[in-house]
């Protein structure tokens, strides 16, 4: 029952006062004076109400019908109206062609209509910290078919048939490594969910953390109940705090409401699922680095065997899988294997989600089947490059990944597909780049990154890829040599063929893959100490290409030095005592004529 | 926790629901990815409630939601008004919000500057319309 | 159980491995070479270094680390393809890059990995680049130099500390290039300074500061023989030059594996160059010492020996040994001092109380004691118990030993003990009872596992233990599984309590192991026969010389007023001695009241056999030339052993017979009735009031002998005469580490250090290194494991 009017909002947005100037709130003032009613109403300022032509416009609260002012008798028969009058009935929307025709529906936004959720199918659409709303929405109810109808045997089997393979970058089967983890017969046995995600520009798991913690949690408990766990870790990287919030409050309530702890379901299964915050380290997302580093020990990966299926977590049989697979697995019990193999190709089944960031115009989450091609990623899903720039290339996997250029933009996405290209997919990270973007500038970021993350252990990763590091820079400052990229490229084989774990192994790719694609723009760095895409400062003149000056004077506005002579209708001239080679001309000027 | 416990809580929520939208209640959901609070939507949540304290509206019920995977467009938030397909809108500031609680969520007209699309990603469903 | 063989191929080689075999110990196998850094045998294998990789003709190409990777059937491994080669030659210059180039002046030079395999293969040409920051020295700790400018990272130190040793003193800081190793905080080491590390560093990182910027490793003559600091007589290397040791080193087997050496192998070798030992023969004439020849000093012995047996009978004669002879000269003694003189009392003070344990061991009880060729491997039993405190502090290397043991998942440790000691905070499951009711626990454990009737029934409230530890110790008791029992001596208590213990426990325990003792206690008493006799013990043996039971006293290397608790009553009863004789390698306070000095020789300037705690037996072979004019024990007692002359046919040395069906060559005291009052105790003594602490001696891992004694080294870093308390305990009397304090008894007092001990009770204070301070020995009571003191702050 909507309670009757007790205050009266008026809009004052400008244009509505353009056109009628006539002060609202004395007149609405003066007529409730008059019919008696002044002390009970209150007038509120707001927003504009609908569309301004047809304002000034008066809105009845709380219910919410809007009025327009076009007389003073006009308005004072109106408000008798109402106030006399009982109930408030809402006031009717706009009918829905008009809608329809201003609005698309979310299924003809490519954005969102070319992907197709599996994991993230309750993104933006529950409270992650609502118990109730994840059960509502089918929450918890593949636990329960497994616990009371399913044997741990038959869950494994399950997770066999669907095909699933580790989203973590790895690309393991998950089936098979369940299976591994059943086989040992020391106990306690371990569940790790590895939340680290340390690459930069992937933000996949912590979506799925923040959005929908439930869906790990159920994955998690599911797996302890087949591989014969009693006691789960999740390891978080300690920079994503709102999702160590809310897998500590799903916690907490799943263990309310009996799904976690002793006796789960009522079944006698016993399982309960710690938090462990992780301190900074890239390295300990690789899978033994991650255990040492639960068990307070420093994050260095060790010799394997024994593998961590036999032995990990204190020397027990653990099994470690991504957020990402674990938010698969409950979809996976509920609707069967068979229906996720049906999603994606052969041998990667189901889908991926990929974290779309960089030159594109929608960033953001990205779910699509397997095998989607880079090109409807990018370009349907992105909406395509931002500005007017154009493709130059996009990188995958993050640090471990290699980039891809317009040649390979047909290609499927899969666990193996990428690989003859020289890239592979990764945990999902996917940074396109434009022809702002200078190659070798990328190279050298992620190298840079492998080598503050390295963890020192072994002789390659620590020294090599800093002599990697050291060659590119040299290029960068336009030092180079033509011997540096011979000694790169070896460098950087080697690193790959001898180190210790993945991180070396991986760290590398970027090199190896933008050498591979764009040698040109090495070349051009180190014979002509040119950068052509006008990134690397050292190798730039900041001289004005008259030829390519289109005289809008762009430049000499953006210059914070003041070194840029222009006056209207010249070619701009910069003084280059005064620059301070800070690029801020060379990012505004749209026509690239500053070189 | 038994089945029926379990269906109990499902039915539970769905009733209310259903009670809710018969008395009219406006459901805002506000995408707080950290992504979203990133680019403001703590200010576009604090503008939200300041406007439904200040007119005093019983009938407007926020919810905090997760990230709604267009992170570019941020900070997002969903309207769904009563019998009416939800409307997602997009790189909102207190400004822009204040209009839409005005324009769309009282007044029942979207305000479609600011929208991005309406309805809901499939697999999602409003699983009081049942 | 055995592992099924496989075969591969190795440089066209073909070896086959057991099962579970590495590629690296396949190629060990196959003679074939593979280059490592990071690898020793003693620890895990950790692939770091990634120089041992090979390829694999079956997937060309692809390089895999040799040292962890399993051996498999069918392998084609090559190590010298060109891109193994370039791999390897990458790698070490890759190392190479951040290593300084301090080969003259690096002491490492000659024997460093480093150089050599950049020599083997052929690195030369433009260094790389530098990518870290140099680490810094530490030459502020003793005996170990680190200079981590030269370390290369390889994590062998921190993993033979921490894995091995246990101690974990070393670890990596930092990530990344920026790794460095060192101990937290930056400080210069303070650890169990075993030396494992400088043993492990394959550069010149960790060096022996004795060794340093002395001499070249080509000049050195590496001579094998053992440790002779304790019985554990552990294989080592002397490394010698023109006769002088220059460093000692765990020794590297056949197989290769480097072995265990601790702190008093390692860096207490300077006792054998300690000048303070006695040139030639002393005897004393109208009051005065003079130095005599050795004709006149072996007749001088002769004639005052043959005296005092005439005026007192060989019943008055005591003989006090440190068990340093070898099995053959205890032969000799035995046939001396036993069979011919028919001494009143074979004791000793170094080795009284593994002496004692043995006997109790031995006698009674009607178990048959294996005698000393038994040889079963301690280390195959699932679970070790350990009866008393102090086992690691009398064998350091038991550490790595027990570590070694307790890497098998299913391996437990139990301690029973007096005192936290070091073993106690490594073991599954640790008992502390105190030590005024450690003997009294003992009986009483064994009467109720023994289900003796009779008596009131045995509840635990008495015997003050957790009841839950106490449970679990039964539980381990009486599993069945196969278990080996140590019984460690008190540094001056009695100990028969706990060895009635372990003979409780043969029937169950795969091996009984007595610790302590001497270099070679086990063979003189086992093999040697020279078996205790009288009063064996320091106690008694003081009591008999007060009441003149005892007149004469034959010292083989003791230093009663070096070692026996007892202050001024000691010296006191020296001196009323009718007959004393040192005989011995270093010049000793008791010499100086001595009627005849006899300097004998230093085991390592000897030959003989000797026999290890464990039952090893080893050959002594001469290293070092005789000090002066010291000679072996074994001329020592031959001659005088023809000097007394005797009845014919006593002059051949035979070794005793066992008596198999009792056991008893040794007669063992008589079965006392358990009680709850333990022998010694503190409660038995005067002065409670006053007196608010318990005070327990206790051994050091420093070693209280007397090579421990003459060792410069050793003795640095004992720091004297210490009292160790609970931290609590030091807060309320507000004093601070190494703070100087004052410790007082009831028979005297001391200028002592003060430090923590964590685990300890309080109200118990722990005194390290006694032996040595004549003002420490002052404190105690022969025979006690614990007086009442009082520690006050040392007003200067």
């Amino acid at each position: 029952m909507i309670p009757s009017v007790n205050r009266i909002a008026f809009c004052t947005s400008r244009t509505c006062r353009f056109r009628r100037d006539v002060d609202v709130r004395a007149l609405l003032a003066g007529a409730l004076e008059t019919l008696g009613v002044r002390d009970r109403i209150d007038l509120v300022e707001t927003e504009c109400l609908i569309s301004c032509y047809q304002g000034p416009s008066i809105m009845f609260l709380p219910g919410g019908q809007v009025h327009q002012v076009l007389s003073e008798e006009g308005l004072a028969g109106t408000l008798k109206s109402f106030l006399a009058s009982g109930g408030h009935p809402l006031a009717p929307p706009p009918a829905e062609s008009r809608r329809d025709r201003e609005i698309p529906g979310i299924e003809n936004v490519d954005f969102f209509g070319k992907q197709k959720l599996v994991v993230l199918r309750n993104r933006g659409h529950i409270d992650g910290e609502s118990i109730e709303e994840y059960i509502v929405h089918d929450g918890y109810l593949a636990l329960y078919k497994a616990l009371t109808a399913m044997t741990p045997e038959e869950v494994i089997a399950e997770m066999k048939r669907s095909g699933l393979r580790g989203r973590g970058g790895a690309g393991f089967p998950t089936g098979r490594k369940w299976e591994e983890t059943r086989k040992y017969n020391r106990f306690p046995k371990y569940v790790i969910c590895n939340g680290d995600e340390g690459d930069p520009g992937a933000f996949m798991d912590r979506s799925i953390m923040e959005s929908d913690p439930h869906a790990v949690l159920e994955g998690m408990i599911l797996c302890g109940y087949a591989v014969g766990a009693s006691r789960g870790c999740i390891y978080v990287r300690a920079e994503y705090p709102l999702a160590l919030r809310m897998l500590g409050t799903a916690i907490a309530t799943a263990r309310e409401k009996g799904f976690l702890g002793r006796n789960v379901l009522g079944t006698g299964f016993d399982f309960d699922v710690d938090i462990y915050p992780g301190a900074g380290a890239f390295v300990c997302g690789e899978s033994t680095a991650l255990m040492f580093s639960i068990e307070g020990k420093r994050g260095m990966p060790r010799i394997k065997p024994p593998r961590s299926t036999e032995s990990g977590l204190w020397g027990r049989p653990t099994c470690l899988n991504n957020v990402e697979t674990f938010a698969n697995v409950p979809r996976i019990i509920l609707e069967g294997g068979e229906w996720f193999r049906s999603i994606g190709t052969e041998d990667s089944a189901g889908t991926k989600v990929f974290s779309l960031t960089g030159a594109v115009k929608n960033v953001g989450l990205v779910e699509v089947p397997m095998g989607t091609d880079l090109r409807t990623i990018i370009f349907d899903i992105g909406g395509g490059i931002r500005g007017n720039a154009r493709f130059k290339a996009v990188q995958l996997g993050g640090p471990s990944g290699g980039c891809l250029t317009e040649k390979h933009l047909h290609l499927p996405v899969t666990f193996d597909s990428l690989q003859d290209a020289g890239a592979m997919m990764g945990s999902g990270g996917i940074v396109v780049m434009d022809d702002t973007n200078c190659m070798v500038d990328v190279a050298r970021f992620f190298t840079q990154f492998c080598v503050d993350e390295s963890c020192g252990k072994c002789v390659p990763c620590r020294t090599g890829l800093n002599v990697m590091l050291g060659l590119l820079e040299k290029i960068i400052e336009g030092r180079g040599e033509p011997s540096d990229l011979e000694d790169l490229e070896k460098m950087a084989e080697h690193v790959a063929a001898t180190s210790h774990c993945g991180l070396g192994q991986a760290a590398p790719n970027p090199v190896l893959s933008t050498l591979r694609h764009f040698r040109d723009e090495y070349e051009a760095h180190i014979r002509e100490k040119r950068c052509p895409a006008l990134v690397c400062t050292d190798l730039l003149r900041f001289e004005v290409d008259g030829d390519a000056c289109r005289r809008c004077g762009l430049c000499a506005r953006v210059c914070p030095a003041g070194a840029v002579a222009w006056s209207k209708g010249e070619i701009a001239v910069i003084d280059r005592d005064r620059c301070i080679r800070c690029k801020s001309c060379i990012r505004a000027c749209r026509f690239r004529a500053i070189r | 926790m038994t089945f029926e416990e379990l269906k109990g809580i499902r039915d539970r929520y769905i009733d209310n629901r259903k009670k809710e939208l018969a008395s009219g209640v406006v459901v805002v959901d506000v995408h707080m990815g950290t992504c979203g609070i990133a680019a403001g939507a703590r200010e576009v949540f604090r503008a939200l409630e300041q406007e439904k304290e200040r007119l005093n509206l019983k009938n407007v019920r926020f919810r905090i939601t997760g990230c709604a995977g267009l992170c570019s467009m941020e900070p997002m938030i969903t309207v769904h008004r009563p019998g009416e397909a939800p409307v997602k809108y997009g790189d909102l500031d207190p400004v822009k919000a204040r209009q839409i609680v005005f324009s769309h969520i009282l007044a029942g007209h979207p305000k479609t500057e600011y929208a991005i699309g309406q309805g809901l990603e499939k697999p999602q469903e409003r699983v009081e319309a049942e | 159980m055995e592992k099924a063989l496989i075969t591969l191929r190795i440089n066209e080689r073909e070896v086959s491995v057991p099962g579970g075999s590495t590629i690296l110990e396949a190629a060990g196998k196959a003679g074939v070479f593979i280059p490592t850094l990071c690898h020793d045998k003693r620890v895990a294998p950790y692939g770091a270094c990634r120089l041992c990789v090979v390829e694999d003709r079956r997937k060309p190409g692809a390089l895999t680390p040799s040292c962890f990777t399993p051996a498999r059937d069918g392998m084609d491994i090559v190590t010298d393809s060109e891109r193994v080669l370039e791999a390897v030659r990458t790698q070490l210059r890759l190392i190479l890059a951040d290593h300084p180039p301090d080969c003259p002046v690096c002491d490492k030079a000659g024997e460093c990995t480093l150089q050599d395999l950049v020599n083997r293969y052929g690195v030369s040409g433009v260094p790389l680049p530098a990518t870290r920051t140099p680490g810094a020295a530490d030459r502020a700790a003793p005996l170990i130099e680190r200079d981590m400018s030269r370390c290369v990272l390889c994590g062998l130190c921190v993993r033979i500390c921490g894995e091995l040793q246990g101690r974990g003193e070393l670890d990596f800081i930092h990530r990344g290039h920026r790794v460095q190793v060192g101990t937290d905080g930056g400080r210069p080491l303070d650890c169990d300074f075993c030396g494992l590390c400088v043993s492990a560093c394959p550069v010149g990182a960790l060096n022996d500061r004795l060794y340093g910027n002395r001499t070249r490793v080509w000049k050195l003559e590496k001579r094998k023989a053992f440790c002779t600091h304790c019985g554990l007589n552990c294989p080592a290397e002397f490394h010698l030059e023109k006769g002088r040791i220059r460093r000692v080193v765990p020794e590297k087997g056949d197989d290769g594996v480097k072995g265990l050496l601790c702190v008093r192998g390692s860096f207490g070798w300077r006792a054998f160059e300690n000048a303070a030992r006695p040139a030639r023969p002393r005897v004393r004439r109208d009051g005065v010492q003079a130095e005599v020849s050795w004709n006149e000093a072996v007749a001088y012995a002769a004639g005052a020996l043959r005296n005092f047996l005439a005026a007192r009978g060989g019943g008055s004669l005591a003989l006090l040994t440190a068990d340093h002879l070898t099995t053959e000269e205890a032969l000799s003694c035995r046939a001396l001092f036993r069979d011919r003189i028919r001494c009143g009392g074979v004791g000793s003070l170094r080795a009284g109380g593994y002496r004692r344990i043995l006997s109790v061991l031995g006698g009674g009880n009607g178990g048959a004691f294996p005698g000393g060729e038994d040889r079963r491997d301690p280390w195959e039993a699932d679970i070790l118990l350990v009866l008393g405190g102090g086992a690691v502090e009398h064998h350091p290397v038991l550490k790595p030993l027990v570590n070694r043991f307790l890497k098998s998942p299913w391996k437990e440790l139990a301690v029973v003990s007096s005192w936290p000691d070091d073993l106690s905070g490594r073991a599954n499951l640790s008992l502390v009872v105190p030590p005024e009711r450690f003997d009294g626990f003992l009986a009483g454990l064994r009467k109720a596992l023994s289900g003796e009737r009779g008596g009131p029934p045995p509840d635990t409230g008495p015997l003050f233990v957790d009841t839950e530890r106490l449970a679990r110790l039964i539980g381990l008791l009486e599993s069945g599984r196969n278990m080996t029992v140590l019984v460690v001596p008190d540094l001056f208590g009695d100990g028969g309590e706990r060895a009635r213990m372990a003979a409780f426990l043969r029937d169950r325990a795969r091996a009984v192991l007595p610790l302590g003792g001497g270099l070679n206690s086990r063979g003189a008493v086992l093999d040697a026969g020279l078996v205790p006799a009288g009063p064996a013990g320091g106690a008694a043996l003081l009591e008999a010389m007060e009441d003149g039971r005892i007149r004469g006293l034959w010292l083989l290397g003791e230093d009663p007023l070096e070692s026996l608790p007892g202050g001024d009553r000691v010296r006191a009863a020296l001196e009323k001695l009718e007959l004393l004789v040192c005989q011995g390698p270093y010049e000793t306070a008791a010499a100086a009241l001595a009627h005849a000095v006899l300097p004998s020789a230093l085991p390592l300037e000897k030959s003989g056999t000797v026999r290890s705690l464990t039952g090893v037996e080893r050959t002594l072979r001469p290293l070092l030339s005789p000090f002066g004019e010291s000679r072996p024990d074994l001329e020592i007692l031959e001659d005088l052993r023809a000097a007394l002359g005797g009845a014919a046919g006593e002059n051949a040395l035979e070794f005793p017979e066992w008596n198999t069906d009792t056991g008893a060559v040794v007669p063992g005291p008589p079965d006392r009735p358990p009680s709850l009052q333990a022998e010694g105790s503190s409660k038995n003594l005067p002065g409670g009031e006053g007196f608010p602490c318990t005070l327990v001696p206790v051994p050091s891992i420093f070693g209280d002998g007397p090579l421990s004694l003459r060792s410069p080294d050793l003795l640095e870093l004992r720091r004297g005469l210490r009292v160790l308390m609970n931290g609590d305990d030091l807060e309320d009397n507000r004093f601070e580490e190494r703070e100087p304090v004052s410790v007082r008894t009831p028979f005297g007092s001391a200028p002592a250090e003060a430090g923590r001990v964590p685990g300890v009770e309080r109200g118990t204070a722990l005194l390290v290194h006694v032996t040595g301070d004549p003002a420490g020995l002052s404190l105690l009571r022969p025979g006690t494991a614990a007086v009442p003191a009082v520690i006050e702050r040392r007003r200067p």
